[in-house]
């Protein structure tokens, strides 16, 4: 459904993504891996239009979307959560949850059940709704994102980092969502990680960037056995 | 004496509120692009010419239809200045390049002005004169309405931003410009509604001041400069804050007079500024950064 190929990217005139080409299939979840600066928001924010990419092109179910807006890259149903999450902070959970469905007209009915369903999935933060979302922690602001990125019915769900900064625990509890939302939801994601042991265990594929290119790419389960990958990313 | 203190307190409030709305104009536009609008005075003596000089005295249209109609070429306006110097501008390396860009801005419309209205004074005859006496207390009839339409003002404009789509927008744009963009907001052209909203508000006041300065070319240059600091001493960047700095200048102004020669009165308000810069420049109601 989602095709980037042979993409530059460039990063205030440092040319960041050299020569990306991936694939994203219906209901997959595929990781990128890679350390700082490898290119992986880079990468994402290339798809949502956010940073300008040069040379090849990236299409959405057949649509040319490359350079196009992020705000129409969004009403296409491409959706990213972005790193470090970026909610509103100054507005409530349920706020912030309305937001998420800015690109889609719903109904009062539709956009209560929607928000049902947003609580059915984070009990947490039917607790919070009333509260400011910048007075939350990490990891119940990690679900204010994903939540708030899952308002806008994606038809592809992109989380940049979704463990950036979060306990254990709760690092298990994210990766568990992510698994549920793509098996009950049906929705493919595209996963950026730094927690390469994490991404290699729920995703399918994955792509490993290193300099703003793509060194390695397999399935996920191989990939895990490589020795490359647990030398460098699994610290085996 | 006490008539005297009632007469001066409410005359303090009524201009406080017109501060409070010049706070509010250019807060509107500072939370949106994160740029300063030098223009907005000029914005404010332009709305003023636009429905005086042109829309009553020259097509001598009535007045309801003449405030729609300089509302909607001033909304139209703002719309363009946000498009034609914040959006382009505001992503510059600095943003000395937008505050040049508004203050050249506002220098075209002070000569347009002079061009276009020529440079002697004029006012309404009759426009919202007369008093009216509570007790032994004078209120004019364009305090009361001015203390009126600003609390409307106030309190639609915080409906709008709480419950309409477009007013959530433009919080949300205040606060993250990319997660904005992220939830299919269009960032750009919701700069440019704020922007228009901002100079709709520029019209409110210049209507609201006809009956206290005439219609002049210097009409906004001290509520210009005393609005910012209203925005300052109730807390830089904040709506309410500039309800509360504008009200809080307005009748420490006007209360001046019974201490100090009326002279003086204009220089309270900057006085002012530079003490809460000073001691506590996070405003009454800011966060302290």
């Amino acid at each position: 459904m989602l095709k980037v190929e042979h993409i530059d990217a460039y990063y205030d005139k440092i040319c960041a993504l050299h020569d990306i080409s991936l694939e994203i299939g219906d209901d997959d979840i595929i990781s990128i891996i890679g350390s700082n600066g490898a290119g992986k928001s880079t990468l994402m924010n290339a798809i949502s239009g956010i940073v300008y990419g040069k040379n090849g092109r990236i299409t959405f179910n057949g649509k040319n979307i490359t350079n196009q807006k992020p705000y129409i890259t969004t009403r296409d149903g491409i959706i990213q959560v972005p790193e470090g999450r970026e909610i509103f902070p100054k507005m409530t959970v349920l706020e912030n949850l309305e937001m998420g469905s800015y690109s889609i007209r719903r109904t009062r009915q539709g956009m209560n059940d929607k928000i049902e369903e947003m609580y059915e999935l984070f009990p947490k933060l039917r607790d919070r709704k009333s509260q400011k979302a910048g007075s939350l922690s990490g990891g119940e602001q990690q679900m204010v994102a994903i939540a708030r990125g899952l308002m806008a019915d994606p038809k592809l769900l992109m989380l940049d980092e979704p463990s950036l900064g979060l306990a254990p625990v709760i690092v298990d509890d994210v990766f568990h969502i992510i698994e549920r939302v793509n098996k009950e939801k049906k929705i493919p994601i595209l996963l950026v990680e730094q927690n390469a042991f994490m991404a290699l265990e729920v995703s399918s594929r994955c792509y490993v960037l290193e300099n703003g290119r793509v060194v390695i790419e397999g399935s996920s389960e191989e990939l895990s056995k490589s020795d490359r990958i647990v030398k460098a990313y699994l610290g085996g | 004496m006490a008539a005297t203190i009632i007469q001066y307190i409410i005359s303090g409030i009524a201009i406080g509120f017109i501060y409070a709305l010049v706070g509010i104009e250019y807060t509107l536009v500072w939370n949106s692009s994160g740029l300063l609008n030098f223009s907005h005075d000029r914005l404010i003596t332009l709305g003023a010419y636009i429905f005086a000089g042109t829309m009553i005295i020259k097509l001598n249209i009535n007045y309801p239809i003449a405030i729609f109609l300089t509302f909607l070429s001033m909304g139209i306006l703002g719309a363009l200045i946000a498009q034609g110097i914040f959006n382009p501008l505001r992503n510059m390396r600095s943003n000395i390049f937008a505050v040049m860009g508004t203050m050249l801005l506002g220098r075209i419309i002070a000569e347009l002005i002079r061009l276009i209205w020529g440079p002697v004074p004029f006012t309404l005859p009759g426009f919202m004169t007369g008093t009216v006496s509570i007790g032994s207390a004078q209120i004019s009839k364009a305090n009361i309405i001015i203390m009126i339409v600003s609390i409307l003002v106030a309190v639609s404009l915080q409906l709008f931003m709480t419950f309409t789509k477009i007013g959530k927008a433009m919080r949300c744009v205040a606060q993250n410009k990319r997660a904005s963009s992220l939830m299919g907001i269009n960032v750009t052209q919701n700069i440019c509604i704020t922007t228009g909203i901002s100079a709709i508000i520029c019209t409110i006041i210049a209507i609201l001041v006809i009956p206290l300065f005439n219609v002049t070319t210097t009409l906004a240059a001290s509520i210009g400069l005393k609005g910012f600091s209203a925005g300052v001493i109730g807390g830089f960047g904040y709506l309410p804050g500039a309800i509360v700095g504008g009200l809080f200048i307005g009748v420490v102004e006007n209360l001046s007079v019974l201490f100090l020669p009326a002279v003086y009165k204009d220089v309270v308000s900057f006085v002012l500024l530079i003490v809460f810069l000073v001691v506590r420049p996070s405003g009454f109601l800011g966060k302290r950064a």
